[in-house]
């Protein structure tokens, strides 16, 4: 794979913070296409995206590391194994407070893992602190289910700190 | 585990002996380290009392209570705590005894800070499960290993428990469920960042951790703690499989005290266990492959997002 033209790739439902998270990795702003909702707010989530969140992120030398936002709605399903292709990684976003977390986890990784079996995965887990039910053990039932043991970190996806540590981890699954 | 051991009044034709007894410490997870009792601290003095340099050294260690070994015509001379062994005994038996010797005294650390709450929860079986309050003297907490989450009252009251758990006396309570309190407690952190951070802290009091099996049940929560790029090579290091605690410690690149802390850390939040058997797992995980990238540009990332120096040249090795 060419270095000019790596990319890592963010997933995950509607309202996990995916366009959040992605202006906190970017050094540029994000180009994002930010539409109201259709359906009316969803808390005091008023809009989402409806293409895609680009970005990039400058390493040494001005190389870039692009960074793509998938959309949550499963009408641009189709889009996500385009995108996908040739990726680092993919941090797959998930909404604590969400009453479908485990749906969604199951979903989104059964959907990533179905067109990209190698692709290395690393889960964030935004609004945990405010929401008092969420159980980490059930999203690491899941994956055990799938005999996987991917990073899964619970982040607030507006903290820089907190999101490299993300990509952090993704890294190390990757490293040999 | 790097282990410091110093001579006193070996006869030179018992010190291959004693260089044989430094290199099987391996077996038992110790890269021993060999030099002359200068009369600084060490970790072990192995010493042949017969001889006046090696009487005297061994008085001044015990006296600042290190660990000795005396060595004798006799094997029964030496101050009590020492282990006595006759001077030709093989180096096979000294390496044994030592290692029980070095596993005795950790055991013993750990009881006398077994106060700690860090340290309760990780060797006492009844805390392993389950609802747990944790009462400190001006706060308390709950730590639910069920959802793998701490809830405080506050965020002041969560940073104080955090403060106190490597530090201070500690009531347990089990709890067999929230329901009454649950209302109080609306402050919440995953558990392992908040035993990570707080072991982090104050790494010099705990005790040396037993060598034992351990083994990754869970990649840890770890979001919280955003500042600690040394956990990824102790994570890395378990997630090949279970391995003993002192390997470890000398083998993932974290330096003595944090890797010490990091592994107490995470056998209190459950994330290492005690692995009794160890077997190749029976539906092993499945490991993904790293996609093919340049090695220079593998090295801008992880210089990038903050890893060390050691982590990027084995990235692009």
């Amino acid at each position: 794979m060419m270095s000019d033209n790596i990319k890592l790739v963010l997933a995950g439902p509607v309202g996990a913070g995916k366009s959040t998270a992605i202006a906190s990795l970017s050094d540029t702003p994000p180009v994002s296409t930010e539409m109201p909702m259709l359906d009316g707010p969803m808390g005091e989530k008023t809009t989402t995206t409806v293409a895609m969140d680009f970005s990039m992120i400058h390493l040494e030398d001005e190389a870039p590391l692009f960074v793509y936002g998938l959309p949550g709605q499963e009408h641009f399903s189709f889009m996500r194994s385009i995108v996908l292709e040739g990726a680092l990684g993919v941090i797959l976003l998930l909404n604590a407070a969400s009453p479908s977390l485990e749906e969604d986890c199951a979903h989104w990784l059964d959907s990533i893992t179905e067109s990209h079996p190698d692709i290395a995965i690393v889960i964030g887990i935004t609004h945990a602190d405010t929401a008092m039910d969420f159980s980490l053990s059930d999203i690491r039932q899941i994956m055990r289910q799938r005999k996987l043991m991917l990073p899964t970190l619970t982040v607030d996806a507006r903290d820089k700190a907190q999101m490299y540590n993300l990509v952090r981890a993704l890294l190390s699954e990757i490293t040999p | 585990m790097l282990l410091d051991i110093r001579t006193a009044g070996i006869a030179s034709h018992a010190e291959p002996r004693i260089r044989l007894l430094a290199q099987l410490m391996a077996a038992f997870g110790y890269k021993a380290r060999l030099s002359p009792w200068d009369g600084s601290r060490c970790d072990v003095l192995i010493a042949d009392i017969d001889s006046s340099d090696g009487a005297q050294a061994c008085e001044q260690a015990s006296a600042r209570h290190s660990k000795v070994m005396a060595l004798s015509q006799s094997g029964d001379l030496g101050p009590d705590s020492a282990y006595k062994a006759q001077s030709g005994t093989p180096a096979a038996v000294l390496a044994k005894a030592l290692a029980a010797m070095l596993e005795q005294s950790a055991k013993n650390e750990i009881n006398a800070a077994l106060d700690c709450a860090l340290i309760q929860l990780a060797t006492v079986p009844t805390l392993s499960s389950g609802i747990l309050l944790a009462d400190f003297n001006n706060c308390s907490i709950i730590i639910n290993r069920n959802t793998s989450r701490i809830y405080a009252r506050s965020q002041n009251e969560l940073k104080s428990a955090q403060r106190l758990f490597c530090q201070s006396d500690v009531d347990f309570s089990i709890l067999r469920n929230t329901a009454g309190i649950r209302d109080q407690f609306m402050v919440s952190m995953a558990l392992d960042a908040f035993c990570i951070v707080s072991a982090l802290a104050y790494p010099i009091e705990l005790p040396d951790l037993p060598d034992m099996h351990l083994q990754l049940i869970d990649w840890p929560d770890i979001g919280p703690a955003a500042d600690i790029p040394n956990i990824f090579n102790l994570i890395r290091f378990f997630k090949k499989g279970a391995a003993r605690s002192n390997a470890a410690i000398a083998n993932s690149g974290v330096n003595l005290h944090d890797a010490k802390a990091m592994l107490w850390a995470l056998k209190a939040s459950g994330a290492l266990t005690e692995a009794t058997v160890i077997t190749a797992p029976s539906s092993p995980i499945k490991e993904k492959s790293r996609p093919a990238i340049e090695a220079g540009f593998f090295g801008k990332l992880m210089q990038k997002f903050g890893f060390p120096a050691n982590n990027s040249a084995a990235a692009s090795a």
